[in-house]
């Protein structure tokens, strides 16, 4: 009997004295099941020396919820609507309208996933082709270097590439020549990646009032059709972004427009969320 | 019977000493930190001069830097070669207020950082000279400086001022 109290408290004893040291870490891992399961388990791990060595593990499952089986990234959900990892394998190329959807998917992950940006302010279908010894070649700033627009897909590794330009061009080139710049980039993008998808965005509406005798609304739209038809004849797709960003009269809307102190053009938080979620229903 | 009940008092004696080991053994670091917090003077992390530039100038709305991923995507900076880093980018896409804090890992390391931010700096002067002169003169204004394992790149109409509390904070020159 004696014995027995004695091995109880010496027992005792090496517990509490475990119980001092060691440290418990949880670890959470998932796996596919043979039936397409993702079964989710956590292990507990123990360690109980000063060197942090594992010395015992116990694990149970969690968890079971059901999975597709094809990647995420190309299936649209069951309403017709691709998810944010979508946009994983996604690059966007644009001027300072779409430098505001970059600084707004930085802080909104949720938005467009791990996309990523290839943009300039001020940059146009023609500028950003303009010879390397000209002042006025403005090219996409992409991970502490300057690129070249055309190699978008190369250098982001993209399999899909989202192009709006063309507000930078229309008041200086006009409607036809910022066609014909639009349709040689267009092709140098089609040639450095041919098996990247090209969407090609319609330029966005101005403000009321912000509009010029060479660079409006109707030179807009103008330009917007004739882009339409260039993407129908190359199999690019084209989004109408100017639509919903527009309001009745056709200009930018007023709670879409986060400059209205300034060029009337930029957008606010609302219109890049409305942008995305266009995105997202029509790609 | 009196030997057993001697031994089991014995025990627990043990048992209680090392009880109270294990709670003496906190109190004793704490005190410990406590006389060395009362000697050396608390450095202040990026992280507080950002925030104390932030409290101190009026700062435009901006997406701050939340991890390094930012750092790699804005200026091709990776996490081996900052210690520390804060600030953020104006969101608008038009004002080029940008607010860059880095600590280089190493010496090594400073001179790319610097060469990072200084083709950022350029890109930006670049995009706006002819578009938005404005902004082109801020950001002619501004420079990327260094001071040891420090690189900093403050782009504002508020410049000096903030480069004044980034300095005061670290006890630069």
């Amino acid at each position: 009997m004696g014995k027995k109290i004695m091995a109880g408290i010496v027992c005792a004893m090496l517990c509490l004295l475990t119980g001092c040291s060691s440290e418990e870490t949880e670890v959470v891992t998932q796996q596919k099941n043979d039936e397409g399961y993702i079964v989710t388990e956590l292990t507990t791990a123990v360690s109980d020396n000063p060197n942090g060595q594992i010395s015992e593990e116990s694990s149970a499952i969690v968890s079971e919820v059901p999975v597709s089986t094809k990647n995420d990234s190309t299936q649209p959900s069951n309403n017709g609507t691709v998810t944010s990892s979508w946009f994983d394998d996604a690059v966007f190329v644009g001027d300072s309208v779409t430098l505001k959807l970059n600084y707004y998917c930085d802080a909104h992950p949720e938005a467009l996933g791990n996309v990523k940006f290839f943009c300039a302010g001020s940059m146009g279908y023609n500028n950003t082709q303009f010879n390397e010894d000209d002042e006025e070649l403005i090219r996409p700033y992409y991970k502490g270097a300057t690129q070249k627009t055309e190699e978008c897909a190369v250098v982001t590794k993209s399999t899909k590439v989202f192009v709006m330009l063309g507000m930078n061009d229309i008041g200086l080139y006009g409607v036809d020549g910022s066609l014909e710049s639009a349709r040689t980039l267009l092709t140098k993008i089609h040639e450095n990646s041919p098996d990247a998808v090209i969407y090609v965005q319609s330029v966005t509406p101005i403000l009321e009032g912000f509009e010029g005798e060479t660079w409006n609304n109707t030179l807009i739209q103008e330009f917007n059709g004739k882009l339409q038809e260039l993407s129908d004849e190359n199999g690019y797709h084209y989004l109408d972004i100017y639509s919903i960003m527009a309001d009745e009269s056709g200009h930018l809307r007023k709670n879409y427009c986060g400059d209205p102190e300034a060029l009337g053009i930029h957008f606010t938080e609302q219109a890049c969320e409305v942008w995305c979620d266009y995105l997202k229903n029509h790609v | 019977m009196i030997k057993k009940i001697a031994v089991i008092l014995s025990v627990a004696m043990t048992m209680g000493s090392v009880l109270c080991a294990c709670g003496d053994k906190e109190e004793n670091t704490s005190q410990v930190n406590s006389a060395v917090s009362q000697n050396v003077v608390q450095e202040k992390t990026l992280t507080d001069v950002f925030s104390d530039i932030k409290t101190q100038v009026n700062v435009s709305e901006m997406v701050e830097f939340q991890d390094v991923s930012s750092l790699d995507r804005y200026y091709g900076i990776t996490a081996e070669q900052v210690s520390e880093f804060a600030g953020g980018i104006n969101n608008s896409g038009v004002e080029q207020e940008e607010i860059v804090l880095l600590k280089a890992s190493s010496d090594a390391d400073v001179e790319a950082l610097k060469t990072a931010l200084e083709n950022r700096r350029q890109s930006k002067l670049n995009e706006n000279k002819n578009y938005n002169p404005e902004q082109a003169e801020i950001i002619e204004k501004c420079s990327v400086e260094t001071n040891g394992l420090y690189v900093f790149m403050i782009i504002s109409p508020n410049n000096e001022q903030m480069t004044q509390i980034f300095k005061t904070d670290l006890n630069l020159s």
